[in-house]
């Protein structure tokens, strides 16, 4: 009763142990290694890419934007082809750009919507008035029917001119019927610049900027003095809706009030409608009168980028300076 | 003289027991430490994915809404096909206006959800799918080249 078996049978438990736990420490081995693929997975960025696609759309917009904006100042009398050949070579110049960080991009003109600028860009400024209307020179029609306006900017240059109070002060106004009417008042406390907006619906505020010339009002984007004014925009903690004709119907009429009572220069582009009066001289003028050419409101242009990862093809819409 | 291998014989019943007990306990805890590990790093993995795949819906859906019109927009991104030995899916729920991405792995069984921001272009009631591998997040018309829905596919 010395050996139950021959000793080289023996050993059996620890062999089949020493088997299963190689096999237990392969497939912690396995694990590990998803653990260490998992880091490397999350230490990735986003897709390559995917960023461009907008921060270069973002930059044909702006493109686009300054290419109308050339070519309604400087080449009224056929902005389209203007526009059209900015885009031609943005496209081109951007494909050989974009290629070298392996992306295929593509700009290509597609429409445009016209429409007309009025301005008037006295130098020094003048007064808003219209030496044209026969019954009252300060307070005029400046458009009639107007669909959308962008663009609309005025610069005071002479604070001294401004009225006093809000009941005699320079308006611009914006209305489709005696009851829809957004206003927009300009006076001065003598230290600071108040600018006043009353809204079709009746909601009202306002936003002061010191007095220190030339003060720049660009009424649909909602700035003063390149700064946001609630008044433009929206206004208290409810976020009432304050931007240039809120409230008032579309085709709307827009009057100048009380045009004395400022010094300075505007400039506006509009859709649709028409000056009927007197007043508004044809092309480019450095005179008093405002004056009036064709301008492009808005341009469409397609945008591809492409990646091996990422499609992206979009058509573009620029209207700059229209209230969102 | 011939009655000691009495004594041999019970030391060696006892002597196997143990080493059976010990080696058993080993190969379990040893099982069981591995099988634990792999749960948690499929729910790890997982969890990455998901997150990737949560941005790439929200830049397609910055597409969307950079621009009015949008014929076509997508992007794609190889994942493995399998998390630490285990397949998986992927499922993007509307969540009725809730939107989540449901990760599950099939053997084990591990879910992981990751909440997306609240989005109109995941449809509410819509739960498209994709099993791991190559995952295309994409912009469905809808009508008038307009991104209708984000879907989820394989490529």
């Amino acid at each position: 009763m010395a050996d139950l078996r021959p000793r080289d049978e023996r050993g059996q438990i620890l062999l089949i142990a020493a088997f299963t736990l190689a096999v237990i420490f392969v497939a912690l081995a396995l694990v590990v290694n998803s653990a260490i693929f998992t880091e490397n997975l999350a230490s990735q960025g986003e897709v390559a890419g995917s960023s461009e696609a907008l921060t270069y759309q973002h930059q044909v917009r702006q493109s686009v934007t300054e290419a109308m904006a050339y070519a309604n100042r400087y080449r009224y009398s056929n902005p389209t082809s203007s526009v059209q050949a900015s885009v031609d070579a943005l496209s081109e110049q951007g494909a050989h750009q974009q290629a070298t960080g392996g992306q295929l991009v593509h700009v290509g003109y597609e429409g445009s919507r016209s429409g007309w600028r009025i301005a008037d860009n006295t130098s020094g400024g003048s007064t808003f008035e219209n030496e044209s209307v026969p019954v009252s020179d300060q307070n005029w029609q400046l458009a009639e029917s107007v669909d959308r306006t962008r663009d609309l900017e005025i610069t005071i240059t002479d604070e001294s001119v401004l009225s006093g109070t809000k009941a005699s002060a320079f308006t611009l106004e914006a209305n489709e019927s005696t009851s829809e009417i957004w206003e927009l008042r300009l006076w001065s406390t003598g230290g600071e610049v108040v600018v006043d907006v009353e809204t079709a619906s009746g909601r009202s505020g306002e936003c002061r900027v010191p007095t220190g010339s030339p003060v720049e009002i660009d009424v649909t984007r909602g700035l003063v003095d390149g700064q946001r004014c609630h008044a433009l925009t929206r206004n208290g903690t409810g976020g009432d809706r304050m931007w240039w004709g809120t409230g008032v119907s579309s085709p709307y009429d827009i009057w100048i009030k009380n045009g004395d009572q400022i010094r300075g220069n505007y400039s506006m582009i509009l859709r649709g409608g028409s000056h009927t009066g007197d007043g508004l001289v044809d092309g480019p003028d450095s005179g008093d009168d405002p004056f009036r050419t064709d301008a492009m409101y808005s341009a469409t242009v397609e945008y591809l980028f492409r990646t091996s990862q990422v499609t992206y093809e979009t058509e573009i819409e620029v209207a700059p300076g229209e209230t969102p | 003289m011939t009655e000691r291998g009495t004594s041999t014989a019970l030391s060696y019943v006892l002597t196997l027991s143990i080493a059976t007990l010990l080696v058993s306990g080993l190969l379990f805890a040893g099982s069981t430490f591995v099988e634990d590990s792999r749960e948690q790093v499929i729910r790890q993995e997982l969890q990455v994915i998901g997150e990737h795949l949560a941005s790439n819906v929200e830049q397609v859906e910055r597409y969307a809404n950079a621009t009015d019109i949008v014929r076509s927009a997508s992007i794609e991104q190889t994942f493995p096909s399998r998390v630490t030995g285990s397949t998986y899916d992927v499922t993007l729920s509307g969540g009725g206006g809730d939107p989540r991405l449901y990760l599950n792995a099939t053997k084990p069984a591990v879910s992981v959800r990751i909440d997306l921001d609240s989005s109109s272009r995941i449809r509410n009631n819509a739960d498209a799918y994709a099993d791991g591998g190559t995952i295309a997040i994409r912009c469905e018309g809808g009508g008038s080249d307009d991104c209708g829905g984000i879907v989820i596919e394989n490529v």
